[in-house]
């Protein structure tokens, strides 16, 4: 079976999104910074056993106050990345202000959360009493860092796992 | 006495005979004149609260929080509702405020989709497209155009039934002989645009949401029904029979598929069965077939530079009835502009026409043509020579050619001086190779390539670098640079200047210049709001009067935003994020 799936990124300006999409359908990071307003789609094929789902992920480009001006980019998705800069706690803040936007516009989906940027450890600046404020499922909740590639691919497939039919995952 | 007559008439009925004169009334006057009655009493009540209420509303709002908790959902659900009614006007009132963001925003939306959308579109045509992309140009003339010529008037070449909720596709299809690139993408890339210009652009009726895209030399054409949509890419203009064909196509997958519309999952087979539907969508429609027409001078109009006459164009009310001929007939199936001119009420225009083509002297723009004298020399379309690329190539090579003819075919003769690598590019231009048999290039020369190359690109990203460093800090509590500032701000100021002359250069493009206002930790949420617009505002004020571009400039005031950690007069500043996209490769 194929299957298809619309995955949305979202998250604070700069917090790494577009890298993150970069590592997972390219396997590269650039530190060029790059912002555009709008929205970027990609896909990528990840197996489960005999199944293939493609992902078509939709990365929201722009600043913070777009995103709120965009419930139908959401509409229709399965799974959601929030993606969070762990050197930026602010950014925390954002996520839980989209947590509750994601819960009133659409239904019916399951959410990661990524504190990205692990890489920095010197400016690392999420201790685990902010880390555990979320309420979030401790298993989907991902360490990551666009630049070495750090649990990105774990952190997509267990979306993909999330979203699909049992019959899909446990074969 | 007239007085006390008037008094006794107005004097209330005594109580003993209050009934008989009710009744009396009714009868004499009818019922209206108790509602009249009952309806003055009210009114007075009216009166009298209506003159109170302020003051009533005050008083109480000084006791207690009860009014404001009573109507606040109230208030709340009637902006709801008004909202929901009258989404458009709301836009109206929002739009002056965030509107300069949202067009950006959809602008570039825009333009960057639209752009990979063709792309993508353009890469799933395989040998075909190479040729008529290579006929059309050797006829000087846009691809579009190019189908006409074919004696095809449309082809429907892709079909993509997308599931609406998701943007997914559900099943596509596509002409013979092409085969179509990522059509997941073209599928969610529509769904984006579609979603994007309803959410921005409140459109009044449903009916009316955007079904008709232009991306290069395609036209998009989408139908929604309540759960898929489907889109056709033409070639060749959206004819009668193309609406008509998609919205049977529409309705027809609604009917025939609506179970496995609605259940939908992302399973990529559950709509396979559709696709002989769309299959059938796949039509075209040829012209009658047409006599070719004698060929003409067609090697001394080729020569004459389309460009060149431009400069002649300036603004004005006869420019402006110039160039809706123009446009006509640019637009005009079967016709292709080659250059015109305007001097004074003059006008002279110069075309290729196909026989088919409907005559110019129709046009509606020359049927009630007024203060312009107008001469069109139209040429009949001819037959192909190599002769007609020869000024083609020499604009794009800037040497000049020559042609001589073998026994094999022509050969090119290239006459100048050519870097290494435009020699290079020469040997390899596909259109060279298909029109020539060989280059001949004894009577060229090799240039000297300049060997100091600038990398306007990086340039660009490291002083949009230098622009994202730079911090302008503000004195306490106003709108004053301070002294330590007064330098960084002229810098910043001449660093954006060249940023947008570097645009020109680079492959980069600006979007927005984002100007941010900060204030510190210091004084009510609101006075800080206010105090970071107004240095927002005083630096792209001041970043205008320096030249740039207003239109890409955007205010945000950040009110106070920092850690504690970062110091007070850190904290009172204006950032510049520079937002930045790829210019579309030339196509
Ligand atoms: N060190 C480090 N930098 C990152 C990482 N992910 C993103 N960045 C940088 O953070 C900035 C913003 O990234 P971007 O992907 O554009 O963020 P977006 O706005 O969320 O799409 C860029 O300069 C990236 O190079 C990461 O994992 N580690
Ligand atoms: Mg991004």
């Amino acid at each position: 079976m194929r299957l298809s799936k619309k995955i949305c990124m979202v998250g604070a300006f700069a917090v790494g999104k577009t890298s993150l999409v970069r590592r997972f359908v390219d396997s590269i990071f650039s530190e060029k910074y790059h912002t555009t307003i709008g929205v970027k789609i990609d896909k990528r094929q990840v197996e489960l056993h005999e199944n293939s789902v493609q992902l078509i992920l939709w990365d929201i480009e722009g600043v913070d106050i777009f995103t709120d001006l965009n419930a139908s980019y959401l509409r229709g998705a399965s799974g959601i990345i929030l993606v969070i800069d762990g050197t930026r706690p602010a950014t925390l803040d954002t996520a839980k202000e989209l947590i509750s936007l994601i819960e009133n516009t659409i239904s019916d989906y399951r959410i990661v959360v990524l504190f990205n940027k692990h890489d920095l450890e010197q400016e690392w600046a999420m201790p685990a009493a902010l880390t555990d404020s979320l309420n979030i499922d401790k298993d989907s909740i991902f360490f990551t860092s666009a630049k070495t590639g750090e649990n990105v691919e774990e952190a997509f497939q267990h979306l993909t796992e999330l979203i699909c039919p049992p019959e899909v995952v446990d074969k | 006495m007239i007085g006390s007559n008037a008094v006794k008439t107005d004097t209330p009925p005594e109580p003993d005979n209050a009934g008989s004169y009710q009744e009396l009334r009714s009868l004499l006057l009818g019922s209206e004149y108790e509602n009249i009655l009952k309806e003055r009493l009210k009114q007075d009540d009216i009166d009298r609260i209506a003159e109170n209420l302020t003051e009533a509303f005050e008083k109480r709002n000084q006791n207690d929080n009860s009014l404001i908790e009573k109507l606040s959902p109230m208030i709340e659900s009637s902006i709801d509702l008004s909202i929901r009614n009258s989404r458009s006007k709301f836009a109206d009132i929002i739009y002056p405020i965030i509107g300069p963001a949202v067009r950006k925003s959809v602008a570039n939306a825009l333009t960057e989709m639209v752009h990979s959308l063709n792309h993508l579109l353009k890469q799933g045509f395989s040998a075909q497209a190479i040729v008529w992309r290579y006929k059309a140009w050797r006829l000087g003339m846009p691809y579009g155009q190019y189908a006409f010529i074919q004696n095809i008037q449309y082809r429907v070449e892709q079909v993509f039934l997308i599931h609406r909720e998701t943007g997914l596709l559900l099943t596509s299809c596509s002409a013979e002989n092409i085969p179509v690139k990522d059509p997941e993408l073209i599928s969610a890339m529509l769904t984006a645009i579609t979603d994007f210009i309803g959410d921005s652009f409140e459109q009044e009726s449903q009916s009316e949401t955007l079904n008709a895209i232009q991306v290069g030399e395609f036209n998009l054409l989408i139908e929604s029904g309540p759960y898929a949509a489907v889109a056709f890419a033409i070639r060749g203009s959206v004819h009668q029979d193309i609406n008509e064909r998609i919205q049977e196509l529409c309705e027809q997958i609604h009917s025939q598929f609506y179970q496995e519309l609605r259940s939908f999952s992302g399973n990529e087979n559950e709509l396979e069965e559709a696709r002989p539907f769309l299959e059938d969508a796949l039509i075209e429609k040829q012209k009658e077939s047409t006599s070719s027409s004698p060929w003409f001078a067609i090697a001394l109009l080729a020569t004459i530079s389309i460009y060149g006459v431009m400069s002649y164009y300036q603004s004005s009310v006869t420019n402006q009835k110039a160039e809706r001929i123009i446009e006509e007939f640019s637009k005009a199936p079967g016709y292709q502009v080659l250059n015109y001119k305007l001097e004074s009420n003059d006008l002279f225009i110069n075309v290729l026409k196909t026989p088919e083509a409907k005559p110019s002297k129709d046009f509606e723009s020359i049927k009630n043509i007024r203060g312009i004298n107008l001469t069109i020399k139209e040429t009949n379309l001819p037959r192909l020579e190599p002769n007609i690329f020869l000024s083609f190539l020499s604009e794009k090579y800037g040497i000049d050619f020559d042609t001589s003819k073998e026994q094999s075919g022509y050969e090119l003769i290239a006459k100048g001086e050519l870097s290494k690598r435009k020699i290079q590019q020469l040997e390899e231009d596909p259109i060279v190779k298909s029109i020539f048999t060989n280059i001949n290039e004894s009577q060229l020369t090799v240039a000297q390539e300049k060997v100091l190359t600038v990398d306007y690109g990086q340039n660009f990203l490291n002083l949009v670098n230098k622009v994202h460093q730079s911090q302008i800090y503000f004195d306490v509590g106003t709108q004053q640079i301070a002294q330590e500032s007064s330098e960084t701000i002229s810098e910043l100021a001449s660093n954006l200047k060249e940023l947008q002359k570097l645009e020109q250069l680079s492959p980069y493009s600006i979007s927005q210049i984002t100007v941010m206002g900060l204030a510190d930790k210091n004084g009510t949420d609101e006075a800080n709001l206010k105090l970071s617009r107004d240095r927002a505002s005083l630096v792209a004020e001041m970043l205008e009067a320096n030249g740039i571009r207003s239109e890409i400039i955007v205010i945000w005031a950040l009110g106070d935003r920092d850690l504690p950690s970062v110091s007070l007069e850190h904290q009172r500043r204006v950032n510049i994020q520079v937002l930045f996209h790829d210019k579309p490769e030339l196509l």
